[in-house]
């Protein structure tokens, strides 16, 4: 359940450490929130020194991880202890080379299979 | 079997379900995996791949076997197979002529599968997944920036965890710093 003013962290190398969620991309009318696979626009909030991305900066983003229990098409519910988010640019692309921790399988099926492949764990 | 009837209603390339062979892993992990597998090699196999890739003049072609055991856990695929393009427009190629391949393949059947593409406009980065195998084309400078293989190259091996969970688990006793001796002015 991400919208906008939530913080999340950053789940790659790209040099930002928090985000904070400044509109949910489709949300609109019934959808308020977004869940696993959604992308958001969010805005830098702390970055490492000396990296290309700065503070405040306004980037895309695609959530991989919620504290919302996100349940899979096979009935499998995950919760995160975080909401983590990988930060990707207009067309997709990840802006890190490496994404940290788990990720769910199901971004796989929601085109996301580069960042699923670059993950070190899928589950 | 359950990841049976799952695999032919839901995921048709979803990956053979990993977390159910964990959980019931005295059962021998073919007999979960053994119904997703025709499906998927029939969409493509790793040697037509590589003669498809010989053709369109991919630079650098490496396979990776990312299978059982090996990285993910299994869960994303068998090989991962990576090429590079020289421009966009050959990375945009490659992956055309993947495309056309499988086409090609299944004429005569009732029903065309197509694997699920992505990156196709942007062209740095084209990803082919086919279920079991999973194409990666890739411009010269993205495939420099990165750096997949040595994701995939590295063997997750115990014996490394162990080493690092032994020297994290090793203390060092603090130094003393508050009772230093005061340098004489």
């Amino acid at each position: 359940m991400i919208q906008p003013q939530t913080l999340l962290n950053v789940a790659d190398n790209s040099g930002a450490r928090k985000l904070m969620c400044i509109r949910v991309i489709g949300a609109a009318g019934n959808q308020r929130y977004a869940r696993i696979g959604d992308v958001i626009i969010a805005v830098i909030k702390d970055a490492v020194p000396k990296m290309p991305l700065e503070r405040s900066e306004v980037i895309r983003a695609v959530i991989v991880r919620t504290r919302k229990e996100f349940k899979g098409d096979d009935g499998i519910i995950i919760r995160y202890d975080d909401n983590a988010a990988v930060i990707i640019d207009q067309k997709g692309n990840p802006k890190g080379t490496r994404v940290f921790g788990a990720v769910a399988e199901e971004l796989r099926e929601l085109n996301f299979t580069k960042i699923v492949s670059l993950a070190p764990e899928v589950l | 079997m359950l990841s049976a009837v799952r695999s032919g209603s839901i995921g048709r390339w979803r990956a053979p379900p990993q977390l159910l062979t964990r959980l019931f892993s005295s059962s021998p992990s073919s007999s979960g995996t053994s119904p997703a597998r025709p499906q998927a090699a029939a969409l493509l196999e790793l040697s037509e791949v590589e003669k498809v890739l010989r053709d369109v003049r991919a630079g650098d072609v490496r396979v990776f076997p990312v299978g059982e055991g090996g990285l993910h856990g299994g869960a994303c695929a068998d090989y991962m197979v990576v090429a590079t393009g020289r421009s966009d427009w050959h990375v945009r190629n490659i992956a055309q002529a993947l495309l056309y391949k499988i086409k090609q393949k299944q004429k005569g059947s009732d029903r065309i599968l197509m694997p699920s593409v992505e990156g196709q406009q942007a062209g740095k980065w084209v990803v082919i997944d086919s279920g079991s195998i999973i194409i990666h084309a890739l411009e010269e400078r993205a495939r420099e920036y990165y750096d997949l293989e040595s994701i995939w190259s590295k063997e997750v091996s115990p014996n490394t965890s162990i080493q690092e969970l032994e020297t994290s688990l090793v203390k060092t006793r603090r130094r003393n710093l508050s009772k230093k001796p005061m340098k004489s002015i």
